[in-house]
């Protein structure tokens, strides 16, 4: 019975530890972001928000703030539509070729991110869009699209399929069965995935450096940054980008968790 | 004869190539309870998923009220299903869920929210209306399911089998639940089952299928008494099943047959003629068979006691003959006590040549 409990012991503490690493840099950044010295060193200087003084005085951050926020809301609209018409249409409709529709529609994540931006980049220069805030648009909307569909598709696969059948046996059209059924239905996976492709987008870094141009988006404003000088407003910039994304993420989680309802009557 | 309510005029269905309804042609009257019965794959969810309009019949027509309804959306007809697994909306209270066909058709709130507790309190729900399903009781969505598919008055209700997930005593309970209700109400009911129990007990005719064929259509007693062929036979339970040939007439009119195990007689259904040498199935019913030590009648075989099952009221004694032949006889219980019988035993068997019957069919 000991070594139940050392065991136990080793495996909570190894995954303590595995959190810890995985963290400390963002926790550091939280930390020295609120530190009054301009290189991270311990002992901490000083408390101070002058470094958040200084990225709510730079318009290219604001600038930035507008870009990510205009993608993100255009983003997660257009994308979760989309996964949800893709989500319907597996969970209904059998069709020649559908495994290979489905492959496709899913595949965007498995590309590498380098070369989903240099493809996009070539794609969308050719269309004189490269540059310009609808090319990472375009860009993000093609990569959140399959995270919107996963969600809803797993939401789709908790329901009866009878209760479609039901509603149009009582007398509901398929638009009606739609908005009456199937839609209460798959709410709290609709606004799972606005969420999600949102938090996704917000925080998608590689592809918006490609296309972006001029129109850069928080982490592509980051990086910058970055190579400009190296500016504790680094940290304060991470910081608030880091909340915001896990606050998106951790809503999109709680609405997924709460109707673990049976769905079938 | 009044005009049928629903017509099936050589309805037939195949899924790619698989024939799952053969030629179905069925008239279904107005105010009847029918049951349509059988064993799964044979075709009676699919019969009843046609008429809902879930599915569309590959050959033939189905007519409601004398027009042809093949064309029809599941939501242009008037013939509400009550799912197997309830299919209620797990989104909805109660009261929502009953009242979702009225908000279909467009019924203000207030008056289909009135219509909805009606039907609520004809089911025994009314302490239940705005609770949640989930909290609900297997015997209480039961009740749910049907007030949400009768709140729009349809002329006809179609079941499949709502009572199969149901315990036995609460399921002979809902039996007379559905039979009280379609008495009072007046609707048809088209119930799918493959419990011969339920549709025996509730059904003013029953279809029974098999393979996608209908293989006899009437009332209970009808099918029991006089099954038309060895499935129905065999279906029904009880029947005993002999494989003769004939041989010729007796004087009473009976027919004098040939087989393995001996010389019989039995009757011939009405309609139905024979000649020599043709082969026939004999079917005797379990409680027409009488155990004697010395018999005395012109069928009779010779037997060892092989079990005995007791099942309430009656038992079961099942014998073997010669040539593996198996036979079963059902005694009420006074009587098996009488006869004092064990396993092992040797005795015959006998019965009327009157209630032998020769089936029509295969």
């Amino acid at each position: 019975m000991n070594e139940h409990r050392l065991i136990n012991f080793l495996l909570r503490s190894f995954v303590v530890l595995v959190f810890l690493f995985i963290f400390l840099p963002i926790a550091g950044s939280f930390v020295f972001s609120f530190n009054i010295d301009r290189f991270p060193s311990l002992p901490l200087g000083g408390f101070s928000l002058h470094w958040y003084e200084m990225i709510a005085s730079d318009p290219a951050v604001w600038q930035a703030l507008r870009n990510s926020l205009t993608v993100g809301v255009v983003v997660s609209l257009v994308s979760t539509l989309l996964g949800f018409t893709a989500a319907y249409t597996d969970f209904r409709y059998p069709f020649f070729g559908k495994s290979i529709y489905m492959a496709l529609a899913l595949l965007p994540p498995t590309i590498p991110v380098v070369i989903m931006g240099l493809a996009m980049l070539a794609f969308l220069s050719r269309v004189g869009l490269s540059g310009e805030i609808y090319a990472v648009m375009i860009s993000h909307i093609v990569m959140c699209a399959p995270f919107a569909m996963a969600v809803i598709r797993m939401r789709l696969a908790q329901m009866d399929p009878n209760i479609e059948a039901a509603a149009w046996n009582l007398g509901a059209n398929q638009w009606k069965a739609m908005r009456y059924v199937i839609l209460p239905f798959t709410a709290p996976s609709i606004f799972a995935a606005l969420f999600v492709t949102m938090a996704v987008s917000f925080d998608e870094f590689a592809v918006a450096w490609f296309v972006s141009g001029l129109n850069e988006t928080v982490p592509v404003r980051i990086l910058n940054t970055l190579q400009g000088q190296v500016s504790p407003t680094i940290n304060a910039i991470g910081t608030i980008v880091f909340i915001t994304t896990m606050t998106l993420v951790i809503l999109a989680q709680l609405l997924l968790m709460r109707r673990r309802k049976p769905a079938s009557a | 004869m009044t005009q049928p309510l629903v017509v099936f005029d050589n309805v037939v269905k195949h899924f790619g190539s698989y024939q799952a309804v053969e030629r179905m042609n069925l008239e279904i009257y107005k105010g009847e309870f029918v049951a349509i019965m059988g064993s799964s794959g044979c075709g009676k969810t699919t019969t009843l998923r046609m008429l809902a309009g879930l599915d569309k019949p590959s050959e033939g027509e189905i007519r409601l009220n004398g027009e042809r309804i093949n064309d029809l959306y599941s939501w242009e007809r008037e013939t509400p299903l009550v799912w197997q697994n309830l299919a209620l909306f797990p989104f909805l209270d109660v009261l929502e869920n009953v009242e979702f066909g009225l908000r279909m058709r467009g019924m203000a709130k207030a008056e289909r929210r009135k219509k909805a507790l009606l039907w609520i309190e004809r089911l025994g729900l009314e302490e239940f209306a705005t609770r949640d399903i989930s909290l609900l009781s297997g015997g209480q969505r039961q009740r749910v399911a049907l007030a949400r598919s009768l709140v729009t008055e349809p002329p006809i209700l179609l079941l499949d089998e709502p009572l199969s997930a149901l315990d036995a005593h609460l399921s002979v309970r809902m039996q007379g639940v559905l039979t009280g209700l379609q008495k009072d109400l007046g609707i048809t009911f088209v119930y799918v089952t493959h419990s011969q129990s339920e549709a025996f007990a509730m059904a003013d005719r029953v279809v029974i299928m098999s393979r996608g064929r209908v293989e006899q259509i009437g009332s209970p007693q009808e099918v029991f008494l006089e099954p038309h062929n060895r499935f129905v036979a065999e279906f029904v339970g009880g029947k005993n099943i002999l494989d003769c040939t004939v041989v010729g007439f007796d004087d009473s009119g009976l027919v004098c047959l040939d087989s393995q195990h001996g010389g019989f007689l039995a009757r011939l259904p009405e309609g139905k003629t024979v000649v020599p040498a043709e082969r026939v199935t004999v079917c005797v019913s379990a409680e027409h068979i009488d155990l004697t030590a010395q018999p005395m009648r012109r069928n009779r075989l010779n037997c060892t006691v092989i079990g005995e099952e007791f099942i309430g009221s009656m038992v079961n004694i099942y014998l073997e003959a010669s040539g593996g032949l198996e036979l079963q006889v059902q005694k009420r219980h006074a009587d098996y006590n009488l006869l004092g019988v064990h396993c092992g035993q040797k005795i015959f068997a006998e019965w009327d040549g009157a209630h032998a019957l020769i089936l029509r069919g295969d």
